[in-house]
C-alpha cells in the first residue's frame, strides 16, 4: 500500500516536471517567433516607408557623367521615412555591376549634414569611370525599393 | 494518476496562456504597424497619380543672369512649396527663389495656382540653351529648354 503511494508520488512528481518543461519550452519557443514576427514586421514597414526616386536630368548627361569620375545621381526622398545618408544602406549597381560602399560618397544636395527626410535630396558620387561611349544604366536601391536612371554618355 | 494528469495539463494549459498573452500584443502591433505603413504608402501612391506640374514659360534674363519660369500645377493635388527642387543644366540649385503667384510666402501650392521660380544661371558658352528641370514632393517633374 505505502508502496503504491510512493510510486504515485514519483508519477506525479515526474509528471509535473515535464509539464513545466514542455510549458517552459512553449514559453521560450513562442517568445522568439514573437520576437523574430516583430523584427520582420519592422523591416517590412520600413521599406514600405521608403521611397526614392532618381531625380538627376538625364536630358542633361554631362551633370551626371561628364568622361570622369563620379557618375553624379540626385536621389530625392519621395517616401515617408528618414534616412541616413550612409553609403551603406544604398546599393549601387552601374551597368549591372555592383559599386562597394567605399566607392560611394553621399551628401545632402541643399548642404548641410543631418539625416536624409522627406522631400529633401542627396548626392550621390560613384567612383566609377571609364564608361564607354553610349547607354548606361545607374540603379540605386534603398530598403528594397528600386530606381533605375539610364542616361546616354 | 488523476491527480498527475490534472496537473500536468494545469501546468502546459497556464504555460500556453503566457505565450499567447506575450504574443499577441506584439502580433497585434505588428500587423497594424503593417497596416498603416500601407495605408500611407497608397495615399503617397494617389498623391503622386494625381500630381502634375507644367512649365507654362521659361525666360533667360541676361541683364541679371536669371532664370526666370512660371510654372502651374496641373494636376488635383495640393504640393509643398519647400519640396519643390530646381535643376539647372542638370545640377541641383539650392539658392532659388520659389513663390506662389498671389499667394507670396504660402508653403502651399494648390491646384491651379501658378508658381514662379527664379535661379541665377549662365550659360556655359554664348547662346547656350538652359534647361530647367522642376521636381515636386511626389518626384513628379517637368523640364523645358530656355533660349538665351
Amino acid at each position: 500500500m505505502a508502496s503504491a503511494s510512493v510510486s504515485s508520488l514519483i508519477i506525479f512528481i515526474a509528471s509535473l516536471v515535464v509539464a513545466a518543461s514542455v510549458a517552459g519550452t512553449l514559453v521560450t519557443q513562442v517568445g522568439d517567433i514573437t520576437h523574430s514576427v516583430t523584427d520582420s514586421s519592422e523591416d517590412v514597414e520600413k521599406n514600405i516607408n521608403t521611397d526614392i526616386a532618381i531625380i538627376s536630368d538625364a536630358g542633361r548627361p554631362d551633370s551626371i557623367y561628364d568622361g570622369n569620375a563620379p557618375i553624379t545621381v540626385l536621389v530625392k526622398n519621395t517616401g515617408s521615412g528618414t534616412l541616413a545618408t550612409d553609403p551603406g544602406q544604398l546599393d549601387v549597381l552601374v551597368n549591372g555591376s555592383y559599386v562597394g560602399e567605399s566607392d560611394l560618397t553621399v551628401t545632402k544636395a541643399g548642404g548641410g549634414g543631418g539625416s536624409w527626410g522627406p522631400g529633401e535630396v542627396v548626392k550621390v558620387a560613384i567612383d566609377y569611370g571609364g564608361l564607354a561611349t553610349g547607354d548606361h544604366r545607374v540603379t540605386v536601391i534603398v530598403n528594397g525599393n528600386e530606381e533605375v536612371l539610364r542616361f546616354r554618355h | 494518476m488523476g491527480f498527475s494528469v490534472s496537473g500536468a495539463t494545469a501546468i502546459v494549459f497556464l504555460g500556453a496562456v503566457i505565450a499567447f498573452g506575450s504574443a499577441y500584443p506584439a502580433i497585434v502591433d505588428s500587423t497594424e504597424a503593417i497596416s498603416q505603413a500601407q495605408g500611407q504608402q497608397s495615399d503617397r501612391m494617389l498623391e503622386q497619380q494625381n500630381s502634375e506640374i507644367t512649365v507654362e514659360t521659361a525666360d533667360y534674363y541676361a541683364g541679371n543672369d536669371t532664370l526666370a519660369a512660371n510654372v502651374s500645377n496641373s494636376g488635383t493635388t495640393a504640393l509643398a512649396v519647400g519640396e519643390v527642387d530646381v535643376l539647372v543644366n542638370g545640377t541641383y540649385r539650392d539658392g532659388a527663389t520659389v513663390d506662389v503667384v498671389g499667394n507670396s510666402g504660402s508653403e502651399v501650392w494648390l491646384p491651379g495656382e501658378v508658381l514662379r521660380v527664379e535661379v541665377s544661371a549662365t550659360p556655359g558658352t554664348a547662346g547656350a540653351e538652359l534647361r530647367l528641370k522642376l521636381v515636386t514632393g511626389p518626384g513628379v517633374a517637368d523640364a523645358t529648354g530656355v533660349a538665351t
